[in-house]
């Protein structure tokens, strides 16, 4: 992927029209963005460019569209953790902001969801241990892995 | 596989940016120091193989279903949408590193 500014977005992602985002940098995370990783995911160092974005119509649901660019089949449903309810605390935080050298003030976590959709009953879980940090200025992101053994992989929401 | 065998105390280089120490050596555990550089990652080998496998895991169907969309809304309390589509252009690649 060649940039990491403001590019035109895929058509097939739509930007919100109306909604005002508040004026909190996690609020920005509200609107299309091209975000890189330039280590990719853990695992998946070849995913390193991702669509974020609203669902279109969407625009109240807690979680948002996390979509690779490179390999459109490969998507995720990611949320603020705070908006679930979900606390990462701010000891941990800020050893991950440290090890990452991300800036703390235009840095975001959001953690990846995973919908059990043949479970029963179905339900989500979310990756609490391997938050997603994005820094909303500059649009890099980064998967870190949390020492803290309180975190679950699979929190059940 | 390289095979090598080290003392308390001696280490590895690798790169020539990333050292290895032996610190202990005691009832069938290793400590080891590892030193890298800004940029890089070193995880415990099963915690990576297990976030790899979650982040494998999360990934949402090619074609969500109405079940899926069904699940979401259920579990939010929330209308939600199927994600728009866009063509899948190429396979997706398998996970890096050992399976």
């Amino acid at each position: 992927m060649r940039t990491t500014t403001h590019s035109p977005l895929p058509e097939s992602v739509a930007t919100p029209a109306s909604a005002t985002p508040p004026s909190t940098p996690m609020a920005t995370l509200n609107e299309s963005r091209l975000i890189t990783f330039p280590q990719g995911l853990v695992g998946f160092q070849s995913f390193t460019s991702f669509s974020l974005s609203r669902l279109p119509g969407a625009e109240h649901v807690p979680y948002l569209l996390l979509r690779s660019e490179l390999f459109a089949n490969i998507a995720y449903y990611v949320a603020d953790p705070a908006l679930l309810g979900l606390e990462l605390k701010d000891a941990d935080r800020e050893a991950a902001l440290a090890e990452t050298g991300m800036n703390p003030a235009t840095t975001q976590f959001l953690v990846i969801l995973n919908l059990h959709r043949d479970a029963t009953p179905p339900h989500l879980t979310a990756n609490l241990k391997a938050p997603l940090l994005i820094d909303v200025a500059t649009l890099q992101g980064q998967q870190v892995i949390l020492t803290s053994k309180a975190y679950s992989t699979q929190h059940k929401l | 596989m390289l095979l090598i065998t080290r003392r308390i105390g001696e280490g590895l280089v690798i790169n020539g940016t990333i050292t290895v120490q032996v610190l202990a050596v005691q009832g069938g555990r290793v400590k080891l120091g590892v030193e890298y550089p800004a940029g890089n990652s070193v995880f415990r080998q099963e915690l990576f193989t297990k976030i790899r496998a979650e982040n494998q895991a999360a990934t949402l169907p090619t074609q969500p279903d109405a079940t899926t969309a069904d699940t979401m809304r259920q579990l939010t309390g929330q209308a939600v949408p199927q994600p728009a589509q866009k063509p899948a252009s190429k396979p997706a690649p398998k996970p890096l590193g050992k399976a």
